[in-house]
């Protein structure tokens, strides 16, 4: 963004590169706690990066967005997808739909593709870079919920596609507007329990969280 | 005085306050049938005044943020058609009043739809912008679709509802994909943009226009081969719904079919009049052979509706030829015919269908065969219907006959015009016209005599007892119609003259039409025929009465060849009746039948016999059947794709994303 000056950029930059890392994190873990730890670590790094454009602004509203984001998707989501994970007692993702290596590779062909998807576009070198950033977050977000089967992996990777879009929305245009960033967290909480009913469901009706057992979803 | 907004509130209103009464059946009824006599009344003094001069009969209601909004105003044109809806609609709501009574447990329903279903009908024409028109005609179909199905307990009425849902359906998206061509020629969704855009598009387009709203109206309108869903979706609704869906509403079909062609395109080459006068030719002809082999007395009915819409596009496609021609007396006095016709069946049918929803009531069943005898018990119901019959099968004094030799005229002279082609097509048109008159005929001698002469055969049919007053009053109201427009023509034909008048601004419009002058041959005065019919008739009996002496009445049995016991059983049934002509046009029917014996131990004693026969309808087999199996057989080669899995389905939407980023890379370059 123009006329953003000294340590911010920098700041900014840092932290939604480890943001990125964590994505790819989530993409190799085995275990389950360890993919949902990772987008709690991503969700604390966005938070941060968050508190700073909040704090060197100074915006009140933008520093208050950034703590909520921190305890919400830091803390409360990881907690209730732990707590579902506990009721169900599934643990690992024991054959995923595409393998760990392939995985990893597919993410970092996703990766330059959104790269050099964005540079024509953006001049702007900062905001370019964080909207790449943000874009490949959310590539690979539904990257990992197309590999895996395990219904939680999967609400995992729609919560990475998520915050893809967050960092997006702060590289660009340092922070959403209120109401809208607001809005995404309700929407956030309300689809996170509906998809841990849904697992829970899942689970009873089919005594397994593999969505491969729900091919019933056809003409 | 304006009179639309009042109308449109009352029928409204009415509509309101069905929902709102739907706790007691009684109070539901009332309040439908009483707001339509009400708002149909009004709407006929509407179009009344409007058809009078006054052309200030109109109803706006802005859109918002300068988008469009509602506007409807009557010319003479539409007040022709809202006049002809409302008046059907008096009788069909009087008939209602007794009728309905037998569907009070879906009173409510029945009251509000029926409200809603007048409404939309009188809009249609009143419409003024291609939104009002778009939003009163999908009014009107939705709100028949749910009076088609009111009986959907029933597997064929949903059957039938269904497939009218789907037709319209795709017929209302040919009309917008008309009018959005329009829409963007003129820059406006006003009618009177339309108006002048129309005639100054190029040639190709014109005819993209005019084809597109051929097919979607003319589906609406019951023309061969996009009538299909006619015959099932008209006998399923209760039978003053029938009266008014055969009667008008296929009429608006008949409306947009000449508010294109000439109101807003201005007329166009000469084959879309031969198009027209084809259609128009082959539904007449196969309309009346499918209704002969009908025993499901409103089926028939509404088979008989596409041979009728037959006739009406038969006048209207004359006339088209002769205006591309640049013979404009000849061309109005078919457009003129074609209007005749399309009043005159509106009465007729709707007559036809009253008189058909008593004898269902009174017998229970829609079987022809389980009927006759009704003559005896139901003497009223049978003179209107019989009146109806003699006015639909074109027999003088009656309205039929009128319009249908007007046509025929119309038609005759096409042979004074300079190409082979139209000359020959005229012709034929004439010579499917002569047919179909010939074959409704038959098919009404077969209707009117296995329903009401003879002996009953069935129970319910002996134990059938005379239609209420209401009813009566109703189909006597119609049939006294029939009489007047047969020997009325001459102001019948000044009112469609003053009806025509907007679309056709720069033909001579008489004050009197004089059909002599434009070669049209034979000009007798109907009400000279009717009197001469009326001295031959008192001759005849005067002559028996002088030469046999007063009349003496003997009753007896009818005469067995001396074997004792004649029963029902042995009366000519309607399937026997219809044998020759099923025969005739086996080509046609490809009929099949199935005869099977009980008890064959026994060679010269056998058991029952059942016999069974059946037709093959060769638009459905030949036309539907085969393309509604290729896209069936398309979808299961696509639906390979649909394997079930979410993982693939979320690789999809990943691939498309990636794919789409990759395009957004290569534009870029």
């Amino acid at each position: 963004m123009i006329g953003v000056q000294g340590w911010l950029p920098q700041a900014v930059s840092f932290l939604t590169a480890l943001a990125l890392v964590s994505a790819f994190a989530a993409l190799s873990f085995r275990t389950l706690h360890l993919v949902v730890r990772a987008y709690a670590a991503q969700s604390v790094l966005l938070g941060l990066a968050a508190l700073a454009v909040g704090l060197h602004k100074p915006a009140w509203h933008i520093t208050a967005l950034a703590l909520l984001t921190i305890g919400f998707k830091g803390f409360g989501i990881p907690w209730f997808l732990f707590k579902v994970m506990e009721d169900v007692k599934i643990r690992r993702e024991a054959a995923p739909f595409i393998g760990y290596p392939a995985s990893l590779l597919g993410g970092v062909g996703l990766t330059l593709v959104s790269y050099a998807a964005v540079r024509p576009v953006m001049t702007d070198s900062f905001a370019g870079r964080g909207l790449a950033l943000g874009l490949t977050i959310m590539l690979l977000g539904l990257w990992l919920m197309v590999g895996r089967k395990k219904a939680v992996t999967q609400v995992v990777g729609l919560l990475i596609v998520d915050n893809g879009l967050f960092v997006a929305a702060l590289s660009t245009s340092f922070s959403m507007p209120m109401i809208v960033e607001l809005g995404l967290l309700f929407d956030l909480l309300v689809g996170v329990t509906v998809l841990g009913l849904l697992i829970f469901r899942i689970q009873s009706t089919f005594a397994s969280i593999d969505t491969d057992r729900l091919t019933r979803l056809r003409g | 005085m304006n009179l639309l907004p009042a109308s449109a509130a009352c029928l409204a209103l009415g509509t309101l306050a069905c929902l709102l009464l739907r706790r007691s059946p009684v109070a539901a009824r009332s309040a439908s049938l009483g707001a339509a006599l009400l708002g149909s009344g009004l709407m006929l003094a509407a179009s009344a005044a409007c058809l009078a001069g006054d052309a200030g009969q109109a109803m706006v209601l802005p859109g918002p943020l300068g988008a469009a909004g509602f506007s409807f105003r009557l010319d003479p044109f539409s007040a022709l058609f809202c006049g002809l809806v409302s008046c059907i609609a008096l009788a069909a709501s009087v008939y209602g009043l007794s009728y309905a009574s037998g569907y009070d447990e879906k009173a409510a329903a029945l009251g509000a739809f029926y409200d809603l279903f007048l409404l939309a009908m009188a809009l249609v024409p009143a419409a003024d912008n291609a939104f009002s028109f778009l939003f009163a005609w999908e009014a009107m179909t939705l709100s028949s679709f749910f009076l088609v199905t009111l009986d959907h307990e029933k597997a064929s009425s949903r059957r039938a509802g269904y497939l009218y849902f789907v037709m319209s359906q795709a017929g209302t998206a040919l009309i917008f994909a008309s009018f959005l061509i329009l829409w963007r020629a003129a820059g406006s969704l006003e009618f009177a943009a339309f108006r002048l855009a129309g005639p100054a598009l190029p040639a190709g387009a014109k005819s993209a226009v005019f084809l597109l709203a051929l097919a979607g109206f003319g589906l609406k309108a019951g023309t061969v081969p996009l009538h299909i869903w006619l015959p099932y979706a008209h006998p399923a609704a209760p039978s003053h719904v029938s009266a008014l869906m055969s009667g008008v509403m296929i009429k608006t079909g008949i409306y947009g079919i000449l508010l294109t062609a000439l109101g807003f395109l201005g007329g166009g080459p000469a084959w879309w009049g031969g198009l027209v006068l084809g259609l128009g030719a082959v539904s007449s002809v196969l309309g009346v052979l499918y209704a002969l082999m009908e025993h499901d007395l409103k089926r028939l009915l509404a088979f008989h509706s596409v041979e009728n819409i037959g006739i009406i596009l038969m006048g209207l496609g004359a006339g088209m030829l002769f205006s591309s021609f640049e013979l404009p007396e000849l061309a109005l006095a078919a457009y003129a015919a074609g209007l005749y016709h399309t009043v005159n069946h509106a009465v007729f049918k709707s007559l036809l269908f009253l008189g058909a929803g008593s004898v269902l009531k009174a017998v229970g069943t829609r079987d022809m065969e389980k009927m006759g005898g009704l003559i005896k018990n139901m003497p009223a119901t049978a003179l209107c219907f019989l009146v109806g019959s003699m006015a639909i099968s074109a027999l003088p004094p009656l309205n039929g006959f009128m319009s249908e030799w007007l046509t025929f005229q119309s038609l005759l002279s096409g042979f004074g015009l300079e190409s082979a082609a139209g000359r020959l097509g005229t012709l034929t048109a004439a010579a499917c016209l002569a047919l179909t008159g010939g074959l409704a005929a038959a098919c009404f001698v077969k209707a009117f005599g296995v329903t009401f002469l003879a002996l009953p055969r069935s129970e319910e049919a002996l134990k059938a007892v005379e239609s209420p007053a209401f009813e009566l009053w109703a189909m006597a109201g119609l049939a006294g119609s029939c009489l007047l427009l047969g020997i009325m023509p001459g102001p019948v034909l000044r009112l469609m003259h003053a009806g025509l008048a907007p679309l056709l601004p720069a033909y001579p419009l008489a004050e009197t039409p004089d059909l002599a002058a434009v070669g049209i041959l034979g000009t007798v005065h109907p009400a000279v025929l009717l009197g001469m019919l009326a001295g031959l008739a008192a001759a005849a009996w005067l002559a028996v009465r002088l030469y046999a002496g007063p009349a003496r009445v003997r009753r007896a049995p009818t005469w067995a060849c001396g074997m004792p016991g004649l029963t029902p059983r042995m009366e000519y049934t309607s399937t026997a009746f219809s044998k020759p002509i099923r025969l005739m046009f086996a080509f046609l029917y490809k009929p099949s039948r199935e005869i099977r014996r009980e008890r064959m131990d026994q060679p010269y004693f056998p058991g029952a016999i059942h016999y069974s026969t059946e037709i093959t309808y060769v638009i459905r087999e030949r036309l539907y059947r085969p393309s509604v199996r290729t896209m069936l057989r398309g979808a299961h080669l696509v639906r390979g794709l649909q394997a079930g899995s979410v993982n693939l389905y979320l690789g999809y939407l990943c691939a498309t994303v990636t794919l789409l980023l990759i395009f957004l890379i290569g534009r870029a370059r």
